[in-house]
This record gives structure tokens, C-alpha cells and sequence, in this order.
């Protein structure tokens, strides 16, 4: 490359660019008495920075964040119905809930949906988050939101699981004590074999109490809300499957033999991903 | 024992000591850097010996230039052959009755020289160490007797060094054919 | 005492009774060390466009402090493979050799540790046995990175000597002496001859006025050339970018300091940014009149005697020395890395025919004056 352009035009090259570099970094050097404002993106000036440092001295300072910045997860617990369509759309699983079924009355949702289960456990583990938002768009009461607070580290992995859930254990244990009371009241002695049976080989703890009683107390209260949201037959599988030899099994026979035939396909995907 | 004697005799032991190490060291990295360990000991004796251009120089073309370029080329090969820098002993005894013929040959020398009759040693006893003149810069009187009387030695020199450049850049040269690689160097 | 003992009083100044001056330059050269690695950052960042150390103590000035305590206290390892002997003399060897140059730097007009006849070949030779140094430390880490930065180093070094030097020998044929004391003197009021503006003789004598006009680059115009032909070549010689092969971190990990950690480390740090400022010193003693005043006497304001003296001298000297470090490191954070082919390029084909140039023109202006 040199020696086709010739010794001299080669030199006045060199000396030309290397002084334009030197006054190029100078200005920048003279300039960094002056600095980049940390403003918000919605100022007028935000893309219209002028020279100077741009550094923001984030702990000390820092460009404000929208309200609508999408980070941390917030519950609004009180309007949670427990329906579990956040914890199984989310793509890492890094929200576990637990509810136990209410036997009294738990008033309504802010937006006038019945609740139905005492959640006993809510719990997001933002260090596996991704923050892809999915949880929050498929709740049905909106409880599940994403806040504007984005600097939340830890010392301790153990400090990123947020716990939502506004139950003490003893009152967990107490609701679980009366919901399983509640649901061995019309007691027959075929379902209290079953009822054994599922919460001893589904090692699932999240799962077990939850899908039990609700596959059980079918006939009383319950009959119809599996029915009604077939959104929760793949979540509710590992639970009541097994029992489907012995009790919902005529239930399946009356509806149709494609539904019969259907119901398998999505069962491996739910439970693998649970398993992991 | 003053300071310029400690000087002396830490210079020399320095010389001594380093030369033992370039001849009794099997390894050649460690050797070649007991050489420059030398002369740099050869330099302070210069020094002291009111030589300054002469040491100066000294550690600029053997410690800066010779010794570098030397060691240079050591690792450089070292490398490219793939072994180890190392000696090994060859021709003991030839080596041997050399050696103690050159010792035998030198002490004899010395012993048979009557340095307190030479001339420029009685002349250097006479001096009044107090009131002489201190021993100027050699720079000056160096630069007159190589242009003087020693001319023809210094371009001589000077042609030898220039036929020495001559030689490298001709086989540092690209070949002649178009696109050819550099000849293969070593060093 | 001969010339020969000042030269030996420079070699051994600790042992000879200069041992207080010899601390007073190495600690100067520490804290120097310390500022001089705080202003880089500084420097880098600003040209970057970032803020640089702000941390630790007031506008981050005791982040040095901190680095230097940590490599302090750091882990004294030595590489298993390493050649041992070598690997450690390395880092002292390094930094002896340009520590050894302060000696013959005439800071003021009485002020100078050891006045050589031959003060200006004492540098360049001291200047090779960093090479050694270098060398050592390359050979002696036995890593491939290390000794190519070694090589490379050495290459680079050798080569730049000779333009830095025929640099250097343009302004001793124009001095008539080697002794940089005395390059000095003849660069201010003191000066014995006339000194006549731009060398020319029809013009003024400004002997008598002193300050900038009579530094050697306005006396000899040529020699202006010379010290660019000199500076950059220095950078070369300290290793420094646009010349930073050796230890170019993007090939090389770190060259030939690659193995070195803790407290050898911090001696290539020194050696380092000693080199630097002593460089810069000298381009200053050689052309920009050393520790005289750039102010010029104006009739009866007399600037350059009133600025003139042992203290004066060390300001204006150092400040000399500063703004050539202050340039290598914005030529360091403009310039990127050359190519060694380029590097060979600029050594031979460009920086030492034109330094020949400048002797040759020197030795014809030395003669006809
Ligand atoms: S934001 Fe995405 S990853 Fe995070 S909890 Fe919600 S669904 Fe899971
Ligand atoms: S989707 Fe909403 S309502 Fe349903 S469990 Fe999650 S947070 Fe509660």
C-alpha cells in the first residue's frame, strides 16, 4: 500500500491525519468541562445532548425511568384469584403459587370476579425473571403488574424471590385444615381411598392440595368450574389423573370420545415442564 | 581504602564474578547475560580509570547493541529449533592444556613486566595528586586524534561498518521475482 | 576528581554519600508515578468523553493510592516455569536503568547530581541497559506472549535509537559538548557567545534577552524538526502508543510485563512513566532550554532574570517535562497501534533519513557560524 502511493503524498498523508486526530481528541478534551444532563427521554433535550461527558454517575444519579417502565413485578395480592395463568404461561416458571380452597366467602375481586382460593403461597423469583410480561398480560384481574423499579440487586439469590402472598403459615395451615374438612364432609369412603391415593404419587406439593379437593367436591359446589374452563384441564392433570380410573372417568365417557381423545396431547407437555 | 578503591575492587569482582558465570553457566540465556554483566564491569573500571567516553561507549555498543542483538538472536533460534539453549562440554583436554598454556603465558607477562618503568606510569607517580588539574572531558582530545593522526584507521573502520550495512540489507532484500517472499532469516 | 569519578558517583550515587538525593528522586519519581497515572486516566477519559476515577477520595485523586496499596500488598508470585533468577532482577533492572538517567539531569543552574562531560551518551547507553531489562523479564517469564513482547521491544528500541540519536547528535555538533549542563547554559542569558535570532547573523544578537528565543529551536530553526524527529522517536523508546507493540494488550495480553504482578509490577509502572517524563526532560534540555525561562528580559522588565534561579529551574524544567507527558498521553489516546511494518517504515525510511538531513545541516551550520 505504501509504495504505490509514493513516499511523499505517504508522509503528507501521515503528518495530515495524525494532526486531525490530535485537534479532534483535544476538542473532546477542552469539551469535558461540560456534561450530559441526566434527563428524563421524555425532555426535549434528551436526543439533542450536547458535546461533553456522557457519563451519568448512575448510583449518584440517574436518568429518570417512565412510569410505564416494565421491570419489577407487583401483586396486588387482595385481587388475586389464584386461576394460575401466570404461573404456567411464564416461560422460565419462576412464579409458584399455592392456593387452598376458601370454605367461606372471600368477597370479589376489585373487578367484580368472584374469589374463590386463599393463596397461600406467591412467590416470583426475579432472578430468574426475563421480564418478558407475559404473566402480566394473561391475568384476568390485572393484579399482576410490572413496576418501574429496575435496581433491586441482592447480596443473597434468596432475597430475589418476592413473596406476595399475605397469609402467615398457621393461617395456611388453618385454611388447609378447614378446606379438608370441608371437602371429607359428604364423606363417602370411595373418595377418601382416592383422595389418598393422588396426594401420595403426585410429589407435587404446589399441585397436590390444590387439585385434589377440587377434582374431589365435584359433585357438591364444584361440578361445573372444570367443566366451564377447560383452560385448567392440562394444570389440573397430574392431580386428578390418576383418580380418572376410578371416579371421573364415566364424566369423560358421557362428554365425547374426541375430548377423550384430545386431553392426552397437551398432558405431557404440562407435566414435563413442571417436572423441570 | 577510599572510596575510589572500594569502587575499584566491587567493579572488578563484578567483572570476575560475571565471567566466571558466562564460562561455568550451561545455559546460554544466562551466560550471555554474565557477558553483559561483564562489560558492564569493564565499563565502571573505564570510569574509574577517568575513561568516561570510553565507558560510556562501551555500554552503549556491547551492553545496548553487541550483547542485546546476541541474546536477540539467541532466543530467536532457540525458538525456531525447538531445544533448549544449552552448552555442553567438548575438547576437555585440548581445551585444558590451551587454557593453562594462555594462564601460564600471561602470569609470566605480568611478572616479567616492569610496569613502575614505563613511561607513562612514572609520569602518572610524579604527578601531585592534590595539585594537579583534574582530568578533563577525553571527548575532545578522542574527537582531534581520530580525525588527526588516526584518519586513515577511522575511515577504514568507518568503510568496514558500511560494507558490514551493505551485506545485511542485501540479504534482508526482498527477491527479485514479483511477489516472492522475503528470504527466509534467521534473527 | 576526574570526570571518571563523576560518572562513578553516577553509576553508584547511593553508596557515595548521594544517597539522600537519590531517595529524593526515587520518591519524587514515585509520587510523580502516582499523579502521572491519575492524569491518564484523567486524560483518556476526557477525550472519551467519560469521567474517569471519581470514587475514591476528592474527584477520585486517591485511586492511584489505592492501586498502588493493592499491589503492595498482592501475592509475590513467581511463574513455576519461569528462569527465576532472571524474572526477578528484571523489574529492577528495568527501572535502575532509567532511574540512573535523572543523575545527569540538570535541574537548575547548580542543581545536578552528576555533571558528565558525557551526560547526553550516559542517557542513550543507560537507555539500552532498559532494553536488557526488558529483555530479561520477556526471556525469564518463559510466556510466549512475554517474550514476543520482549522481542518486538527490543526491535523497536534499537531501531528508534538511531534516529533519537542522530536527533540528538544534530544539536551536540551546534553545543560543541556533551554535557548537558552546559547545552543548557548556552540556551539562556548566560549564554557566552552571541546568540543571534533564528542563527541568522544579520539579525539581532538576543543573547542579552534570554527567554524563549534563545531555546535551541528558535536559534536553529532546523532543529525544530529535529524535535519532532526526537519526540516521536522517544515515544518509540518508552514503549509508548502509537509505538506500544511490545505490549500491545489486544495480541500480546500485556508483553513482556504478562507474569509480573504485585510490587514487580508496580517497578514497570515507574519505569514506565519514568521513562516518560525523563525523555520529555531531555527533548527539553536539548531544545527547549532546559531550565531556563521561556520569559524573555523586555527592556527593564526583566522576566527572565526574575525567573531565573534554583527553584525556577526545577519548575520550568519539570513543567517542560510535563507537557511532553501530557502530549504522549493525548497522542496515545488519538493515535492507534502501528503495524510493525509501519513502525519499521516510519523508523527507517522517514524519521532517519530526515534526522541524517538535520546533521548534515547541523554540521554546515556549526562550521559557517
Ligand atoms: S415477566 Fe415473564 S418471566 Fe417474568 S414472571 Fe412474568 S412470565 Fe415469568
Ligand atoms: S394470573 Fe393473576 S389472578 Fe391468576 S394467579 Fe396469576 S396473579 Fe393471580
Amino acid at each position: 500500500m505504501m509504495a504505490q502511493r509514493g513516499y511523499w503524498a505517504n508522509l503528507r498523508t501521515g503528518l495530515r491525519t495524525v494532526w486531525t486526530g490530535l485537534r479532534l481528541t483535544f476538542r473532546h478534551l477542552k469539551q469535558a468541562r461540560r456534561r450530559r444532563a441526566p434527563v428524563p427521554i421524555w425532555d426535549p433535550s434528551y436526543f439533542r445532548q450536547p458535546d461533553g461527558q456522557v457519563t451519568i454517575r448512575y448510583p449518584h444519579e440517574a436518568i429518570p425511568v417512565p412510569d410505564t417502565g416494565r421491570y419489577r413485578l407487583h401483586n396486588h395480592i387482595d385481587d388475586c384469584i389464584g386461576c394460575l395463568k401466570c404461573a404456567r404461561v411464564c416461560p422460565v416458571d419462576c412464579i409458584t403459587i399455592e392456593t387452598i380452597k376458601a370454605v367461606e366467602d372471600l368477597g370479589t375481586t376489585s373487578n367484580g370476579q368472584k374469589k374463590r382460593l386463599w393463596i397461600a403461597r406467591f412467590d416470583i423469583d426475579m432472578a430468574k425473571c426475563c421480564y418478558c410480561g407475559l404473566c402480566t398480560m394473561v391475568c384476568p384481574t390485572e393484579c399482576l403488574t410490572m413496576t418501574k423499579v429496575h435496581d433491586f440487586s441482592e447480596f443473597d439469590r434468596d432475597n430475589m424471590v418476592y413473596h406476595f402472598a399475605n397469609l402467615t403459615p398457621e393461617e395456611a395451615e388453618e385454611k388447609r385444615r378447614l378446606a379438608e374438612a370441608a371437602a371429607a364432609r359428604p364423606t363417602a369412603p370411595v373418595r377418601e381411598g382416592a383422595s389418598e391415593k393422588p396426594a401420595a404419587g403426585s410429589g407435587k406439593p404446589a399441585f397436590a392440595p390444590r387439585a385434589v379437593p377440587r377434582g374431589q367436591s365435584a359433585p357438591p359446589g364444584q361440578a361445573g368450574a372444570p367443566a366451564t374452563r377447560p383452560a385448567f384441564a392440562p394444570g389440573a392433570v397430574p392431580g386428578p389423573e390418576p383418580e380418572q380410573s376410578g371416579e371421573a372417568e364415566p364424566k369423560a365417557e358421557t362428554s365425547s370420545p374426541q375430548a377423550e381423545e384430545r386431553k392426552p396431547t397437551p398432558r405431557p407437555f404440562v407435566f414435563k415442564r413442571k417436572e423441570s | 581504602m577510599d572510596y575510589y578503591r572500594i569502587a575499584f575492587y566491587l567493579f572488578g569482582a563484578l567483572t570476575v564474578l560475571a565471567a566466571v558465570v558466562v564460562v561455568w553457566s550451561r545455559n546460554l540465556i544466562h551466560a550471555g547475560m554474565g557477558l553483559l554483566l561483564t562489560l558492564f564491569g569493564v565499563a565502571g573500571l573505564y570510569a574509574l580509570a577517568a575513561a568516561d567516553f570510553l565507558a560510556v561507549v562501551q555500554i552503549l555498543v556491547y551492553v545496548g547493541g553487541i550483547v542485546i542483538l546476541l541474546l536477540f538472536g539467541i532466543m530467536l533460534t532457540q525458538r525456531i529449533a525447538g531445544r533448549a539453549p544449552r552448552t555442553g562440554v567438548v575438547n576437555r583436554t585440548v581445551g585444558a592444556l590451551i587454557a593453562t598454556g594462555l594462564f601460564v603465558l600471561f602470569v609470566m607477562v605480568i611478572f616479567s613486566a616492569r610496569f613502575a618503568e614505563l613511561p607513562w606510569i612514572a609520569q602518572g607517580r610524579m604527578i601531585d595528586r592534590e595539585s594537579a588539574p583534574p582530568v578533563g572531558s577525553t571527548v575532545e582530545r578522542l574527537g582531534q586524534l581520530l580525525v588527526g593522526p588516526y584518519l586513515l584507521l577511522f575511515e577504514v573502520a568507518a568503510l568496514v561498518l558500511t560494507v558490514a550495512l551493505i551485506g545485511a540489507a542485501y540479504l534482508a532484500r526482498r527477491s527479485r521475482q514479483e511477489g516472492a517472499r522475503p528470504r527466509r532469516m534467521i534473527s | 576528581m576526574g570526570s571518571g569519578m563523576e560518572f562513578f558517583i553516577a553509576l553508584l550515587g547511593p553508596v557515595l554519600g548521594v544517597m539522600f538525593v537519590a531517595l529524593l528522586v526515587a520518591s519524587f519519581i514515585a509520587l510523580y508515578t502516582l499523579a502521572a497515572v491519575y492524569a491518564e486516566r484523567k486524560v483518556s477519559a476526557f477525550i472519551q468523553d467519560r469521567v474517569g476515577p471519581l470514587e475514591t477520595g476528592p474527584r477520585g485523586l486517591l485511586q492511584t493510592v489505592a492501586d498502588i496499596l493493592k499491589l503492595l500488598l498482592k501475592e509475590d508470585i513467581v511463574p513455576r516455569m519461569a528462569d527465576k533468577p532472571l524474572w526477578v532482577v528484571a523489574p529492577f533492572v528495568v527501572f535502575s536503568a532509567v532511574f540512573v538517567g535523572y543523575a545527569v539531569m540538570p535541574f537548575g543552574p547548580e542543581l545536578v547530581a552528576a555533571n558528565l562531560n558525557v551526560g547526553v551518551l550516559f542517557i542513550t547507553a543507560f537507555a539500552a541497559f532498559e532494553v536488557a531489562g526488558l529483555l530479561l523479564a520477556g526471556w525469564g517469564s518463559n510466556n510466549k506472549y512475554a517474550l514476543y513482547g520482549a522481542v518486538r521491544s527490543v526491535a523497536q528500541v534499537i531501531s528508534y535509537e538511531i534516529p533519537a540519536g542522530l536527533a540528538v547528535l544534530s544539536v551536540v555538533l551546534l553545543a560543541g559538548t556533551l554535557n548537558l549542563q552546559e547545552i543548557v547554559l548556552q540556551q539562556g542569558i548566560g549564554a557566552s557567545g552571541p546568540r543571534h535570532l533564528f542563527g541568522l547573523p544579520f539579525l539581532p544578537d538576543v543573547s542579552a534577552l534570554g527567554g524563549l528565543f534563545t531555546w535551541n529551536v528558535l536559534a536553529y530553526p532546523h532543529l525544530l524538526i529535529a524535535f519532532a524527529i526526537y519526540f516521536i522517536a522517544s515515544l518509540a523508546e518508552v514503549n509508548r502508543a502509537p509505538f506500544d507493540i511490545p505490549e500491545a494488550e489486544s495480541e500480546l495480553v500485556a508483553g513482556y510485563h504478562t507474569e509480573y504482578g504485585g510490587i514487580k509490577f508496580a517497578f514497570f509502572y515507574l519505569a514506565e512513566y519514568g521513562g516518560m517524563l525523563l525523555v520529555g526532560l531531555i527533548g527539553a534540555v536539548l531544545f527547549l532550554g532546559g531550565w531556563h525561562s521561556p520569559l524573555p528580559n523586555l527592556g527593564p522588565v526583566r522576566l527572565a532574570d526574575w525567573t531565573t534561579g534554583p527553584i525556577w529551574g526545577i519548575f520550568w524544567l519539570l513543567l517542560k517535562g510535563f507537557a511532553a507527558v501530557f502530549v504522549h498521553m493525548w497522542a496515545r489516546w488519538t493515535l492507534p497501534r502501528l503495524r510493525v511494518d509501519q513502525l519499521m517504515y516510519l523508523c527507517w525510511k522517514v524519521l532517519t533519513p530526515f534526522a541524517v538531513a538535520m546533521v548534515v545541516v547541523s554540521a554546515f551550520w556549526a562550521s559557517w557560524r
